[in-house]
C-alpha cells in the first residue's frame, strides 16, 4: 500500500472511531432498553368478563377482566397500511415509554395490561405517526 | 492476472471459497429463521426476510472489513484477502434483498414513488431518536451497489487504480451509515441491549484492528528512516532480509521493497499496479515478485510483468558496502533495467 493511502486509511478510522461512538451514544441514550410492559397472551388464556369494546372497520379492541388480570385484545381486521406498528398505553395524554408490543400481522394480538390503562395508541415509528388512538 | 477480461477468473481455490460463502450464507439464513420462529413465532414472513438478510449483510460487512488488517498482522489470512471481492459482491446481494424487501414492504403501498417515500415519509431529520433511519440504509446500499458494479478488473483498468481505490474507500462511509441505520432504526422498534452491545463491540473490533495495523505500519516506516550518505540512504544489513522475501522502507515518501533472491538484491516500488497491494509483503515465486493480494507478478530486476503482460513499476538502484545495504532514493522510470547486486559474502 502506498504511504498516502496508508495514512488516509488510518485517518479515516480515527475519525470513525470518534464520530460513530458519539452518534451511537446520542442515538441510544433516549431509547428504552427495558422489557416491554407485557408479553403477548396466548389465545387460550383469553377468558373473563368483557369490560369494554371499541370497533371500527379496521380494528376491534376488547378490554377483558380475566383471572390473570386485565387483558387488551387488538384484532387487526384488514392488513395495516403501516408496515411497522407498535402498541403503547397512553398515560396522562402521553404515549408511555414502554410499549406493549409490535403489531405486525392481521389477526388477534392480546396483552396483559395494568388496570390504570384505559387509553392506547398504535404508533408507526418509521413514518413517525399515530395509526389509531383507542380510548375506553 | 489476465490478458483479456472474463466474468470471473475461476480457479480451484476460488470455487472452494465461493462454495463456502454460499453454504455459510444459507446456513445463517436457516438458523436465523429457525431461531426466530421458535422464540418469536408471531413474526411475519416479510419481517423475517428483512431481518435475516439485513443481519447477514452486517455480519458479512464486518468480516470483509477485518480481512485487510488481519492479513497484514498475520499472513495466514492472505488467502481471504485474495478472495475478498466475491465476499463483497455476496454481501451486496444480501443487502440488496434486505433493502429491496424493505422498500416494497414499507413504501410500495403509498401513492408516491417508493424511493421518494423513503426520503419524505418521516421528515423528523432534526431528531436523533426518531431520525428517518431508512435514508441511511438506502445511501449505504447505493455505495455498495457502486462498489459491486465496479468490482470487475475492467472498471479497475478503465477508471484508473486511483479513482477505483477512492470509490471503493467509500466502504468506510457506507459502514458508518449502516451502523447508524441499525442504531437509529432497528432500536426504534425493538430495543435490545444485547443487539446494541454486539454492534458496538463489532465496530470497536473493526476500528481498533485498522488503527493498530496503521500505527504498526507507521512505526515500521519510522524505524527504517536511514542516514543519508552521498545521496544514498543506508537502509539495513543484508542479513535482515529473508531469502525470497523483502524488507520495506520509506524513501522520498514512497515505499520501496528490497528483495533478496538467488544471492542477489533488487529494489522496486512497493505498490502493485493492480489494486495497490503491498508487493514487499509478497514473495518471489518462479523468479517473479508475486503480489500477496491477487497474484500479479513482476520481474525483480526491472519491475516489468513477465510477457505477455504489460504492467510496469519503478525500480531503484542499490549498492552494498560490506554487509550494509544502501539505496538511491531516486525512482527510475517504470520498467528500467537495473542490474541486481550480488550479496553472496553475507
Amino acid at each position: 500500500m502506498a504511504s498516502g493511502l496508508l495514512k488516509a486509511h488510518t485517518y479515516i478510522w480515527f475519525v470513525l472511531l470518534l464520530a460513530v461512538p458519539t452518534l451511537m451514544f446520542f442515538s441510544v441514550r433516549n431509547l428504552n432498553f427495558n422489557e416491554r410492559n407485557n408479553t403477548p397472551v396466548e389465545e387460550s388464556e383469553i377468558v373473563g368478563d368483557i369490560i369494554a369494546v371499541d370497533e371500527n372497520p379496521q380494528f376491534r379492541t376488547v378490554l377483558y377482566d380475566s383471572p390473570r388480570g386485565r387483558l387488551l385484545e387488538l384484532v387487526v381486521k384488514q392488513p395495516l397500511q403501516s408496515a411497522s406498528a407498535i402498541l403503547y398505553p397512553v398515560v396522562d395524554g402521553e404515549r408511555a415509554e414502554k410499549s406493549l408490543g409490535q403489531i405486525s400481522t392481521q389477526g388477534s394480538h392480546t396483552f396483559l395490561v395494568e388496570d390504570r390503562f384505559e387509553q392506547f395508541q398504535l404508533f408507526d415509528p418509521i413514518k413517525n405517526e399515530i395509526i389509531i388512538e383507542i380510548e375506553f | 492476472m489476465g490478458l483479456d477480461y472474463q466474468w470471473v477468473l475461476w480457479n480451484k481455490h476460488k470455487k472452494t471459497y465461493d462454495k463456502v460463502i454460499v453454504f455459510s450464507m444459507l446456513l445463517y439464513i436457516l438458523v436465523f429463521v429457525g431461531v426466530t420462529l421458535v422464540f418469536k413465532p408471531e413474526t411475519s414472513i416479510e419481517t423475517l426476510v428483512i431481518r435475516a438478510f439485513g443481519s447477514l449483510a452486517i455480519i458479512m460487512l464486518h468480516v470483509i472489513l477485518i480481512i485487510g488488517p488481519l492479513s497484514r498482522l498475520d499472513s495466514r489470512f492472505m488467502p481471504l484477502l485474495y478472495n475478498r471481492r466475491h465476499l463483497g459482491v455476496s454481501m451486496f446481494i444480501a443487502a440488496f434483498i434486505h433493502g429491496g424487501f424493505s422498500l416494497f414492504q414499507f413504501h410500495a403501498l403509498g401513492d408516491v414513488n417508493p424511493v421518494y417515500s423513503v426520503f419524505t415519509s418521516n421528515m423528523d431529520y432534526n431528531s436523533l431518536t426518531n431520525f428517518p433511519f431508512q435514508v441511511l440504509g438506502f445511501l449505504a446500499l447505493l455505495i455498495f451497489f457502486a462498489m459491486a458494479a465496479t468490482s470487475h478488473d475492467f472498471y479497475l483498468k478503465n477508471l484508473s487504480t486511483k479513482t477505483w481505490k477512492r470509490l471503493h474507500m467509500l466502504v468506510y462511509l457506507a459502514y458508518a451509515l449502516v451502523i447508524m441505520h441499525v442504531f437509529l432504526g432497528a432500536f426504534q422498534q425493538d430495543s435490545y441491549v444485547a443487539t446494541a452491545l454486539l454492534l458496538a463491540v463489532g465496530f470497536l473490533v473493526v476500528a481498533l484492528l485498522h488503527i493498530v495495523t496503521g500505527i504498526k505500519e507507521v512505526r515500521k516506516t519510522k524505524a527504517t528512516k536511514a542516514l543519508l550518505e552521498d545521496g544514498w540512504l543506508q537502509v539495513c544489513q543484508v542479513s535482515e532480509i529473508e531469502e525470497d522475501r523483502a524488507k520495506i522502507f520509506t524513501v522520498e515518501k514512497e515505499r520501496v521493497a528490497i528483495f533478496k533472491y538467488n544471492g542477489k538484491l533488487s529494489a522496486i516500488h512497493n505498490v502493485c499496479k493492480h489494486q495497490g497491494g503491498p508487493l514487499g509483503e509478497g514473495k518471489i515465486i518462479d523468479g517473479c515478485i508475486t503480489c500477496p493480494w491477487h497474484g500479479y507478478q513482476y520481474l525483480p530486476h526491472n519491475g516489468q510483468s513477465p510477457p505477455p503482460f504489460t504492467e510496469k513499476i519503478a525500480a531503484y538502484r542499490l549498492k552494498l558496502v560490506g554487509s550494509q545495504v544502501y539505496i538511491n532514493p531516486v525512482a527510475l522510470a517504470e520498467g528500467t533495467e537495473v542490474t541486481p547486486i550480488p550479496c553472496n559474502h553475507e
